[in-house]
């Protein structure tokens, strides 16, 4: 293994962080109409394209700065789900005329997508497009997109439906983290043959692989936001006084610290080798790699959205405080890795 | 030593649960249920439930409503109110002011204030930290100065829990700059409605509304309203905390909680991990329940201690895991925010991450766990 980065990537790297730093911090006046703009602007809701898509051909990796700069700032922008995920979704499936078309629309930001996994119902044939008719629950994004890429309940089936078109009703919800989702109820929304790009094992082999860079993304993103989370903890135990004393000279505080730096090094560290397995591993070997990201992860973000509450104090109960909202979207990531048992389900799966 | 309760006991705790399954408002029971966030307004009509039956004080002396039991027997009461279903009742008017009138206070202060709280009429905020002292609360700096016959006193307390909808609140003041940190304190009452008192509610981070600042500027509050002798104060506060050596550790919300998480267990499927996980709480919160209990039992009449910290150290450990467990129940569809969840919410899992993070709060309030911590190993352990 290398960890070492080319010249280019601290480039990509330094500028993802400025751009974060200068567009994400502070929450004031972003809407997800603005963040979309700015993300598109940056170049980044083409990222996942190769060049002759019109794209940039970032690669995992810098995906991953990107996911570690919206951790970091809690940008609520759904970014993961809508060019990740369904990004690479599109990308896997490009032969299609209507996801060439789609990819050219979400690299220009004109339009949003996400990614829609059907939880129940069905997909029924109707001439030689198709019926759906059922439930996506949990679609993050979901209240603001344009377009969305939808998985058949058991995945055989992916299909572009319009957000505005007959049929398909939103039920907006907001996430723990504040942040716009929805579940999606389809009652006979009719879709032509060219809007399934792909089908059967193919099919299944694509959202696979698109969950997967996804997964280690959210990883990242997590990453990002404990790094800051302990800053912020550490910075807060150098300043606040007791006893006439910071409370960071408490030795029973400096162990936990120290846990806590062990525990978020060594997420940072495995989410890269999990993400270098997105782009090289074979898709058991990336599976697997993901999942015990995915694990540690999880883990190490319970501990710090725990003891970043708990150094803070009464403070750290408050809404207004940033340990809090690290605390949210730590908690809301491991929401959608799955708990550390779920994803070491899936490592043991894959072994 | 004897494994179970006996015939007495156990018959005492069936009473209370059926008179909770007739009593407890189905609106009460469903908020307490689903684990949605409880204010001032529901408090204190369990309250007022409790009282028409004479339960709602059960640890005062009997001459002002209290209803004589024993510890175990109130222990059992408390518990069982819980496991039924029931909004705790632990107001800090009953739990903590009632106690210190009732040792400290005069015969006056004790007619005028004891019973509107025991009516749950009145309610009280605890006006204890400020911004400068949380954990090293004898530096507080909130001054009262005598003028007459008022004290004047000015200053800013923080986290004081529902003070946005009490009607008075007993605050430590200091009254002697110049004597020792903790001898220049002095417990006062103060009306909540005197000029000078503005309190800014705090949202927290689970959404609660629990907690505000409190400004102080030149409040005028009667002599009167002195608990005991000046500067006394921190003795009378001191008595609290060793008040109710076993409450403190929260066994019998543990104990709740645990329940919920086993009734919703059984109707979902979840993992084998999660399961044994559940196992290995339940041990912990037996262990813990028989800890209370042999505290309890072994020794009736010995005073509190500093091993009421471990109680509450341990106690919250195991709260806060059931509270983990909960939220890892809900997996995905704890994403939802409790007050946005959309139409399509199940709303036996609405609340799971809401009051997963409101229980960090007990490792916080009352103590954190590291003062705990602090306590122990030099009170107990002699380090
Ligand atoms: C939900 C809630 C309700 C509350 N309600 C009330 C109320 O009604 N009335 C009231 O008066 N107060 C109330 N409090 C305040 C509570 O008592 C304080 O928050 C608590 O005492 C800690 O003080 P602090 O917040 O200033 O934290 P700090 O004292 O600043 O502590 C910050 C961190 O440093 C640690 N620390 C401090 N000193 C040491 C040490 N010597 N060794 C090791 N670690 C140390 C603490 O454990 C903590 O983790 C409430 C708090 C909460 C969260």
């Amino acid at each position: 293994m290398d960890f070492s980065l080319s010249p280019d990537q601290i480039l990509f790297r330094d500028s993802i962080d400025r751009f974060f730093t200068e567009t994400f911090a502070g929450e004031a006046g972003r809407d997800a109409a603005s963040d979309w703009k700015s993300l598109a602007e940056m170049g980044l809701t083409a990222a996942p394209f190769p060049e002759s898509l019109g794209g940039t051909g970032a690669n995992a990796i810098d995906l991953m700065f990107v996911a570690n700069g919206i951790g970091r700032t809690l940008a609520k922008t759904p970014f993961i789900a809508g060019v990740i995920l369904a990004g690479s979704l599109l990308r896997d499936c490009a032969a299609a005329p209507a996801a060439r078309a789609l990819i050219e629309a979400l690299a220009s930001g004109s339009t949003r997508l996400a990614f829609a996994q059907m939880h129940s119902g069905s997909v029924t044939r109707a001439g030689s497009g198709v019926t759906i008719s059922g439930e996506a629950r949990i679609v993050l994004g979901g209240a603001t997109a344009d377009m969305f890429v939808v998985a058949s309940p058991d995945r055989d089936l992916l299909i572009i439906v319009d957000g505005g078109g007959p049929g398909l009703r939103r039920l907006p919800f907001g996430t723990l983290d504040n942040r716009d989702a929805a579940d999606l109820v389809f009652e006979n929304v009719a879709a032509a043959a060219e809007a399934i790009p792909v089908r059967g094992a193919e099919a299944r082999r694509i959202i696979e692989s698109a969950l997967r860079a996804a997964r280690a993304a959210w990883c990242a993103e997590a990453c990002g936001a404990m790094r800051a989370a302990l800053d912020l903890t550490l910075e807060y135990a150098r300043t606040r006084k007791q006893f006439g004393r910071p409370i960071g000279s408490f030795q029973a505080l400096q162990h936990r610290f120290v846990d806590m730096r062990i525990a978020v090094d060594l997420s940072d560290t495995l989410t890269r080798v999990a993400t270098m397995a997105v782009d090289e591993a074979s898709p058991q070997e990336a599976e697997r790699l993901v999942a015990a990201a995915a694990v540690q992860v999880a883990a190490a973000s319970r501990l710090i959205a725990e003891e970043a509450i708990q150094i803070h104090g009464g403070m750290g109960m408050t809404d207004e405080c940033s340990a809090g909202k690290y605390a949210k979207r730590l908690m809301a990531l491991t929401c959608l890795l799955g708990s550390e048992d779920e994803a070491l389900e899936r490592f043991l799966q894959s072994a | 030593m004897r494994l179970t309760l006996n015939q007495d006991e156990l018959d005492f705790r069936a009473m209370v649960d059926a008179w909770v399954q007739r009593n407890l408002p189905d609106d009460l029971r469903e908020m307490v249920r689903v684990g949605e966030h409880l204010t001032r307004k529901e408090f204190s009509r369990w309250c007022r439930i409790l009282d028409a039956n004479g339960w709602s004080v059960p640890a005062w002396p009997t001459e002002y409503g209290g209803t004589g039991w024993s510890p175990l027997r109130r222990h059992l009461f408390e518990e069982q109110l819980l496991l039924s279903g029931a909004p705790r009742n632990t107001a800090a008017g009953i739990a903590m002011l009632g106690p210190i009138l009732i040792a400290f206070g005069t015969q006056e202060q004790k007619d005028r204030y004891l019973p509107p709280i025991r009516r749950g009429e009145t309610y009280w905020a605890q006006g204890f930290s400020e911004p400068g002292s949380g954990s090293d609360l004898a530096t507080l700096r909130t001054s009262a100065v005598r003028d007459g016959a008022h004290f004047v006193v000015n200053g800013h307390k923080i986290w004081t829990s529902y003070a946005q909808s009490s009607e008075m609140m007993f605050a430590l003041v200091r009254t002697n700059p110049d004597a020792k940190p903790q001898s220049g304190i002095s417990f006062l009452l103060i009306d909540m409605a005197s000029p000078g008192v503005k309190v800014r509610p705090i949202r927290m981070v689970d959404g609660g509304t629990d907690l505000n600042e409190v400004f102080l500027d030149d409040v005028r509050v009667p002599v009167e309203n002195l608990i005991g002798e000046v500067d006394r104060g921190w003795d009378y506060a001191k008595h609290l905390l060793g008040f109710e050596r076993t409450g403190i550790a929260g066994v019998a919300a543990t104990k709740q909680q645990f329940a919920r998480l086993k009734r919703l267990m059984e109707a979902r499927s979840v993992s084998d991990a999660l399961r044994r996980k559940a196992a290995r709480a339940e041990i912990d919160l037996l262990a813990m329940d028989a800890l209370i209990l042999r505290t309890l039992t072994e020794n009736p009449a010995s005073r509190p201690g500093p091993e009421a910290s471990m109680l509450k150290i341990q106690g919250t450990r195991v709260r806060q895991n059931v509270q983990r467990l909960l939220m890892e129940l809900a997996g995905v569809e704890g994403l939802r925010h409790a007050e946005d969840p959309g139409e399509a919410v199940d709303r036996d899992l609405q609340w799971l991450a809401a009051n997963y993070l409101d229980s960090r709060k007990v490792s916080i309030y009352g103590g954190t766990n590291e003062i705990q911590a602090n306590v122990v190993a030099k009170a107990v352990l002699g380090l």
